[in-house]
Formats: C-alpha cells, structure tokens, sequence
C-alpha cells in the first residue's frame, strides 16, 4: 500500500513563506518608488505594522486583553527622546533603554495584574486606565514638555543620531523591525512556549490543570511584547521628531494598532502586517482625499471595519485565507486519498 | 490656601457633578449587569446626547430640559437597534471581540461626529446658563443643580421601573439567570435590547442635562467614559444603587482632588482610585467574595 503523504504545508508555514515573499517585495520597493510621500506612507505602514505585531503577540496569541497597549509605545519614545535630547546619547542606546523602561513596565503591570488576579475585561480596564493615567502624568511634567510635547532637534545626519537625510533609511530600518519581529513571533509560536500561549488565551483553568505555569507564561509574554513596543516608540519618535502625549499615549493612536492587528487577523503570523499594509494606505488617502477639514474620516472608516470584521470575520483577513486553505488541502487530500484507494483496488 | 469655605464649595460642586456621574454609571452598570458586556462606546452615547441638546437649542430653539424627553427617544432607538443587529451576534463569542466590538462602535461615533460637526469646541448659551444662587456663603450654579435633581430623578425613575415593571422584572431575571429566565418565559432577547437601549440612553441624557455648561466636542465622551468605569468598578459591576453611590463618591474625590492638586491632575485621583479598586477589592465597594 502507498503510504498516505501527509499534507505538505501547515498554515503557519506558509503564512511564513508569505511573510518572506511580501517582505523581500517590501525591500524592493524604495527601487521603485520614489516619491518621498508614498515612501512615507509605507514608512508608517511598517511602523504600524510594527506595533500591531508586538501587540499580536500579548492579545492576540497570549490572549490578554491589553487594551492600553500604548503605553509601553509611549513609555519607549520618551524614555529615548529624553535621553537624545537633554544628554545627547545616541537614539540606538536609547532604543535599548526604551526597550528596558517598558520592560519594567509590563513587569509591573503583569505582577499587579497577576498578584490580584485581574482577567478579561477587569484586565483591559487596568491597562487602559493606567495607560491614560500615564498620558496626564506626563501631561504634567514640565522636562518633558508637558502637553507641548518634545521637538527633537536635528544634531546632524548620521547613523549614531539616528537621523538621515533620506526618508529611504528610516524605510529598512522599520522594515528590519518589522521581519525581526515577525520572525520572533514565528520562532515563539512554532516552538512549546508559543503551545503555552495559545493555552493561556483558550482555556487557562485548563492549561493550569494541565501543568501551565499560566503566571509565568503570562508575564512572558507582556514583557517580550512590552519591550520591543518602547523600541517601537523611539523609531517612531525619531522618524517624526516629534512627540506629545496625545501622540504616544493617546486612544486614537492606541487602537489604530489593535485594529490593524484585529483586522487583519489576530493570533495570526501576517495579520498585523497585512491589516496595516491595507489600513495604513488606506487612511492616509482619505486623509489626502478629504484634506485637513475632515479629520474624522479615516478613523470612521476604521471604526465601521472593525465593527464589520468582529461581526462577520472574528478571525480577520488571514483567518479568512486560513479557512479557505484548510477547505482547499480537505479536497486536495480527498482526491489524493482517492486516487490512492483507486490504485489499490486495481493492484 | 485651601480654606472652609473653599472646601465646601468644592464639595457641593462635587457632589453636583457627581449626581450626573451616577447618572452615566447607572447606564453602563445596567448594561454590564444584564449582559455582561463592558459598552466601550458608553462615553459616545453621552456626547451623542449633548449634540441633540445642542442642535435641538440652536436651530429649533427647543430648551436643553425638554431635549431630556427627545434624546431618550433618540438613543433607545438607536440603543435597541445596536444592540440587535451587532451586539447580540457577538453575545456567544469570545469576550475579547465583543469589547473591540463597542470599541469599534466608539471610534465610529466620536468620528462620524467630528465629521459631520468638526472638532471644534461648542457652548451652549441659554438664559440660565451663568445663573447661579447663594446659599451661605456658597455659590450653588443653577444648571448644575437642575442636572443633578434631573439626575437623581430619572435614577429613581429607573429603579422603580426595574423594581416594579413586569419589563424590568424581566430584565432583572434575565441578569441574574439568564437560562431560567427563558423557562419561565421571559423573552431574553427582548430584555436585552431594552437594557442596552435604556443603558445608553441614560448616557444620552446626562449629556443632555450637562449640555447648558459643558463644552461640547466629539472627543467629550472619552473622559466621562472612564469616570463611569471607575464608579461602575468602584460601586460593584452591575449593581445599580453602588453606581449612584460610586458616581457621588467619585464625584467629591474629583473637586475635593482638583483643589487640593492641580486642577489638570483631578483625573489622576479617579484613576489612581480605579487602580486601587481594582487591586484590592475588584468586585467593589458592595461584592461579596468571588
């Protein structure tokens, strides 16, 4: 008898080998297109995309609802800034800081959160409450410019600072984040930690039943997803040279980033990157299209998707394609089962 | 200096205000306590209402109070038609999409608003609107008086419904057992939708009643949203009378808060109360032990 073969892809791995193909398209595009205005749109794209991904990791493979994300985001861009512009150090190390500073502050969240048991929405209410609570402190710090906010001045184009005369560096800068941190997010869910994840958001009386240190694994991922967050906060802050509250710790921005990975697809490798490759474009067209006296437009848009996308695509675009994938290898293997019985009958 | 008569008269605006808090909370407890669901879209059902006093006031010149009865027609409507055609899907699904699902609805409506009526800060300017009284040596403004009698009023008003209305009976029933109540014959669904539609517009009419003296802009509703989570939190999720004595409490600890600190910092106590709430007691003031 011949031996049935088993499917040849699962989904992860050729969402993978997606991942790769839109990535080196993505590499080639500053060959192309050279308009410093698109360039800016892909440069935001990717930074959404970015975050969207770290994001995906805590709420959307881990399953906690972290509603206030922005604040490791906000955490990240000043804790760089401060040290770029009062002491001049250069925004790599800050990068580094930031990526610490938020560190600290999603161990604080999960062992608060954790120490007293928060879950579900309990959870998602501490997040966004503490998120914006952080907003009005720094609101009220004068070093940090309080609501004015930080304009980072140039001190000259260079790697060290950070600071380029082309808008093409900051490009594969966010793009190198952008495949460093999906690949992150493949290695974590190919491998067992990435099993604990995916338990902790499916069932975590059952995972602790079944040996899951739920309190480990917890605080595991809100830091892996924390840190590199703030690193996100300073790109971004270096790339727009400038930031103020509403900017970095404001809703508007903060679900921006949960929508691209909602929409999209959460808990999927691509989601994220796909939602804001479409989203991303999407806004700053109607924001060209309207002009400046109709802000509200793209966030409406947004707002109509996401609702649209929970009713009818709760898996997101990429829980489309998966299901439609799965459909597809069904029948193929249906038919190569077939074929397989007919040749055994006629032997 | 922080002197007596300071005090009290921040302690009168707090309580004041606090009445038009409970008023909001009472709305979203509803909801939560009937279906679970945390209305991230709270906030913007408020400043829905405000916008209806506003254009009802300035191109039909109807006043701000009768505005009450047309806003609470408006909002059940449109409570009750949300709550149908997207809540109720979403009801069976995972937690998580149904707060992105008020989430969603949230930034549709403060955007749909900054649309149709730009960002800009708006006022409503009526006769009484700087009238104001003394009693003692305490300024007591007049709107805010009437909004908070209104307030309680339409509180009370509420609690009766739900206490002595076979309607409200059967929203009751429906919280607490949801598979009994459809044995007996309550007709759930229904109950669900005239909670949300009631829930919401509560919401409407307290921006209604805080219309006179509140700016109105489309971004209004994000702040009341938050104070309503904290007394909702703080008052036990879904119990109706710790809403009204959260949104008193958080009420005082706002003006007490903005006098003794910046003002700019008030909402740092609310939050800092929220957090510690959470902490140490997240069933809140009137929950017994999970």
């Amino acid at each position: 008898m011949i031996k049935e073969k088993k499917n040849t892809l699962t989904w992860t791995q050729l969402e993978f080998r997606l991942a790769l193909i839109i990535f080196v398209a993505l590499a080639c595009v500053p060959l192309i297109i050279k308009q410093p205005y698109l360039i800016h749109i892909f440069i935001m794209a990717l930074l959404y995309a970015y975050v969207a991904q770290c994001w995906n990791l805590l709420g959307g493979v881990a399953g906690q609802f972290s509603i206030g994300h922005i604040m490791y985001f906000g955490v990240g861009a000043y804790a760089a800034i401060f040290l770029f512009t009062k002491m001049s150090i250069s925004p790599w190390i800050g990068m580094v800081f930031a990526g610490i500073m938020a560190a600290i502050l999603g161990l604080f969240v999960s062992f608060l959160g954790l120490r007293y048991g928060l879950k579900g929405d309990y959870y998602a209410l501490f997040t966004l409450a503490l998120s914006q609570m952080l907003k009005l402190i720094v609101t009220n710090i004068k070093t940090l410019g309080g609501a004015m906010g930080i304009y980072i001045p140039l001190k000259g184009f260079s790697l060290v600072n950070m600071q380029f005369r082309t808008k093409i560096a900051y490009f594969y800068i966010a793009l190198v984040m952008v495949v460093v941190i999906t690949f992150i997010v493949y290695r974590i869910i190919t491998t067992r930690i990435g099993m604990y994840f995916v338990a902790l958001r499916e069932n975590e009386s059952a995972a602790e039943a079944l040996g899951v240190d739920t309190t480990r694994y917890k605080t595991i991922a809100t830091i892996i997803s924390a840190v590199f967050t703030g690193m996100g906060g300073t790109l971004f802050a270096m790339y727009t040279m400038y930031i103020d509250p509403e900017i970095t710790f404001g809703l508007g921005p903060n679900f921006e980033f949960i929508l691209m990975a909602i929409i999209g697809g959460k808990g999927s490798l691509l989601g994220p990157v796909v939602g804001s490759l479409i989203l991303k474009p999407l806004a700053e067209f109607t924001r060209a299209i309207f002009g400046g006296g109709r802000p509200g437009v793209f966030l409406m848009i947004y707002g109509a998707l996401l609702a649209t996308v929970i009713l009818f695509l709760p898996n997101g675009l990429m829980g489309l394609l998966q299901r439609s994938y799965r459909q597809l290898s069904v029948s193929k293997q249906k038919v190569i089962n077939q074929g397989i019985q007919e040749i055994d009958t006629t032997r | 200096m922080i002197t007596a008569q300071i005090f009290w008269q921040s302690f009168i605006n707090g309580i004041l205000m606090g009445g038009i808090y409970a008023l909001v909370a009472v709305g979203l407890t509803l909801i939560y306590g009937v279906m679970n669901i945390m209305n991230f879209a709270h906030g913007e059902f408020l400043m829905l209402g405000m916008y209806i006093s506003y254009w009802a006031f300035t191109l039909l010149g109807i006043d701000p109070y009768l505005s009450v009865v047309i806003a609470f027609l408006i909002l059940f409507l449109i409570g009750t038609l949300i709550e149908k055609t997207m809540i109720e899907p979403v009801l069976k699904g995972q937690p998580l999409n149904q707060l992105l699902l008020t989430i969603g609805i949230s930034l549709f409506l403060s955007n749909m608003a900054v649309f149709l009526w730009s960002s800009d800060n708006r006022s409503l300017q009526t006769t009484y609107s700087n009238t104001s009284f003394n009693l003692g040596n305490i300024v007591l403004h007049e709107p805010r008086l009437v909004a908070f009698l209104f307030a309680v009023v339409i509180s009370i008003v509420l609690y009766i419904f739900l206490q002595k209305t076979k309607i409200g009976k059967g929203i009751r029933a429906a919280s607490q057992h949801k598979e009994g109540a459809l044995l007996v014959g309550i007709d759930v669904k229904k109950s669900y939708m005239i909670a949300f539609g009631i829930g919401v517009a509560c919401a409407g009419i307290a921006g209604v009643l805080l219309s006179p003296f509140f700016y109105i802009n489309p971004t209004v509703g994000a702040a009341f949203s938050f104070t309503a989570y904290v007394i909702v939190v703080l008052g036990t999720m879904g119990n109706f009378v710790g809403a009204l004595i959260g949104g008193l409490i958080i009420g005082i600890a706002e003006a007490i808060g903005g006098i003794v600190f910046m003002p700019s910092l008030k909402q740092v106590i609310s939050f800092g109360i929220f957090i510690l709430v959470l902490l140490f007691k997240p069933t809140g003031l009137f929950g017994g032990q999970q």
